[in-house]
């Protein structure tokens, strides 16, 4: 048996419309290990819900094979859905009809016991609310809702798909929390997010797709280590320190209101030749490279969707394009 | 089984669903109630004012002058009277139920609780995928033939039900008052009532699942029962005013021969150059409404189930 929950190969997906066709999802070949949590990372319309999508047999592929639990979907979904939990874009459920009673229909359609949607409710903190109407919940109940549904399965495999979309801090930090825990409790989870600190903070393994294509795949810290770090040096007279740093053969890109030195393995070398020239500094911060720096690398910095790169993308810091840097000045 | 009874859950669980029916059942109500209401035996105090009401007239000068001029052309005093002058059952003008109106009746309550069962069935799927709850349906029962046969397997049996209560309480209220009135309710009547109200409920069933198919089919509610509104109101109307020859091809037809058991049209549209028209005579009988009916209601259902399986799901 395969150690591998999803695992897809070539995999594209064409949409047809008046104007011709667009590509969504383009020659993926995605590998998502059993246990732990694994983000699925890209800028909004880079393929990540038409893929979920495809892996769970609400939208035709064009082309390429996909497996679920060593069964080729979606042709044997049947015998692994029983397995497989997901919330796919925003929680849908039956406006008008209670929580209960959208939880007693989906249980109903496992065979689930009904005590099961007690419990369920109760795990997400709704047993007060489950006999309002869904259409009268907040996002956050929403996406409580939704979880709790996806826990009737008791699911091995549980595939979240931007699910703090929307949600305010406490309600994000409460489904940050589930999903550390249900991936503490032996479940393969797949988050998809385009929020950086959001991966960085509760995932494992990471795989980043842009334009539809899979662009790194890995253990979070070694895709982010990949990037070498930088430090951010602040200090009254920022040229004179960019001067003095560069005559001996340092990297510094000039930012506004602070220097960025590169390829420096001892931070204290830059306070020491500064210090030598009576440049005292006020800030020596290591700057950790995010997973926002590493998709700009793989993309080539330039960009390959036509929008600005970035665009998409939320949580991460700001964004250096080569256009932006005021100054940066190498010494041969 | 399992997915089939959840399905009659979520049925029955939409508000609009028990709206309609409740609608559909003061509707039907209200169709029998009215006929059953003008058709009832006159009372004796009704007579009585009638008879009043006669002997008033009779008694007006020129009612008499008019018997006068009758017995001065040779009629008797007696005869003239019973010829010209009013009788009481001339003031009432209330026809007494009569069960070979059957048909009648039977058609508009079919027709009415049809075009109901078409707007349950669209509705009981656009709901599903308005909401996108169809999404997280599929989520846990991810063969959607079979997701799409519960569903049909729903409407047919609560629009079913639902036709055979309400049609079967209605057309037993007539063949009830028929009895108590002792209007003439031979066996052969009877038997073709019987036959056409069953029939009624079999096609209120399967209209249920033909308005679900198009929605399918459409992908919206209001698209689909735009098309229907649309085809009965305008297209059908169109077809016969350009096509004389038409009616053996329209489903009003066959609807009609369906309920009755046969049914014939008569259009004057062959006409030659001095406007004579010979009649164009259209016969429509059981067989013929069976299998063009369930034709037509194959046809849409196997497109929708392929459009079902195979499209993405929003």
């Amino acid at each position: 048996m395969s150690d591998l929950v999803v695992e897809t190969a070539g995999l594209r997906k064409e949409y047809r419309n008046r104007k011709g066709s667009s590509v969504a999802v383009d020659n993926l070949s995605l590998r998502v290990p059993r246990g732990g949590v694994h983000g699925f990372l890209g800028p909004n319309g880079s393929g990540k819900t038409t893929t979920i999508r495809m892996l769970l047999g609400l939208a035709r592929p064009t082309a390429g094979s996909m497996r679920l639990f060593d069964k080729d979907v979606p042709q044997r979904l049947p015998e692994v859905m029983d397995k497989v939990g997901a919330i796919v874009e925003n929680p849908k459920f039956f406006g008008p009809f209670t929580a209960r009673k959208n939880l007693n229909l989906l249980a109903d359609t496992l065979g689930a016991p009904r005590g099961r949607v007690d419990t369920v409710l109760e795990d997400v903190g709704l047993s007060d609310r489950a006999d309002d109407r869904f259409k009268s919940y907040s996002l956050g109940m929403k996406q409580r809702l939704a979880i709790a549904s996806t826990l009737l399965k008791e699911p091995e495999l549980l595939i979240l798909d931007e699910p703090t979309n929307g949600l305010d801090p406490a309600g994000i930090r409460e489904i940050r929390d589930t999903i550390r825990s249900l991936g503490a409790a032996g479940v393969t989870v797949i988050l998809s997010s385009h929020i950086l600190a959001e991966v960085q903070q509760v995932c494992d393994h990471v795989s980043i797709i842009g334009h539809g294509r899979m662009l790194a795949s890995g253990d979070v810290n070694d895709v982010i280590g990949d990037s070498s770090g930088a430090v951010k040096v602040s200090l009254a007279d920022l040229d004179a320190g960019a001067r003095i740093l560069v005559q001996r053969q340092v990297v510094v890109r000039r930012e506004a209101d602070h220097l960025l030195v590169e390829g420096v393995d001892d931070t204290a070398s830059i306070t020491r030749l500064l210090a030598e020239a009576s440049l005292y500094v006020s800030e020596l911060t290591p700057v950790r490279a995010d997973l926002e720096s590493v998709f700009l690398q793989l993309t080539g910095d330039k960009g390959q969707t036509g929008a600005p790169l970035g665009s998409g993308w939320a949580g991460g810091s700001s964004i250096m394009r080569p256009a932006d840097q005021p100054n940066e000045e190498t010494v041969a | 089984m399992r997915l089939l009874k959840v399905e009659l859950l979520r049925l029955f669980g939409r508000r609009a669903v028990v709206i309609l029916m409740l609608l559909c059942t003061l509707g039907v109500g209200a169709i029998a109630a009215g006929t059953l209401y003008n058709s009832r035996p006159v009372s004796a105090s009704e007579l009585a004012a009638a008879q009043r009401e006669a002997d008033e007239m009779n008694r007006e000068p020129w009612m008499q002058r008019e018997v006068t001029r009758c017995v001065k052309r040779g009629g008797s005093q007696e005869q003239c009277e019973s010829e010209i002058g009013v009788r009481p059952e001339y003031l009432i003008s209330r026809q007494p139920l009569d069960p070979q109106q059957w048909k009648v009746w039977l058609l508009s309550m079919a027709a009415l609780v049809a075009a109901v069962g078409v707007l349950i069935g669209a509705t009981f799927i656009g709901a599903d995928y308005a909401s996108g709850s169809l999404t997280t349906q599929l989520l846990f029962e991810p063969n959607r033939l079979k997701v799409w046969s519960a569903k049909v397997g729903a409407l047919l049996i609560g629009v079913g039900t639902f036709a055979l209560v309400s049609l079967g309480a209605a057309n037993g209220a007539f063949w009830l008052a028929a009895r108590a009135w002792d209007r003439p309710l031979t066996q052969a009547l009877q038997g073709d009532w019987a036959a056409g109200a069953g029939r009624s409920i079999v096609f209120a069933a399967l209209a249920s699942v033909v308005g679900y198919a198009i929605v399918v089919l459409a992908r919206h509610t209001a698209a689909a029962l735009g098309l229907i509104a649309v085809y009965a109101l305008v297209i059908e109307a169109a077809v016969r005013a350009v096509w004389p020859g038409s009616e053996r091809w329209l489903p009003s037809n066959h609807f009609i021969a369906w309920i009755w058991g046969r049914w014939r049209t008569k259009i004057y549209g062959d006409c030659d150059f001095n406007g004579r028209c010979r009649p164009i005579v259209t016969k429509f009988d059981l067989s013929d409404a069976f299998i063009y009916l369930g034709l037509l209601g194959l046809v849409v259902a196997v497109a929708s189930s392929l459009v079902f399986r195979r499209r993405d799901v929003a």
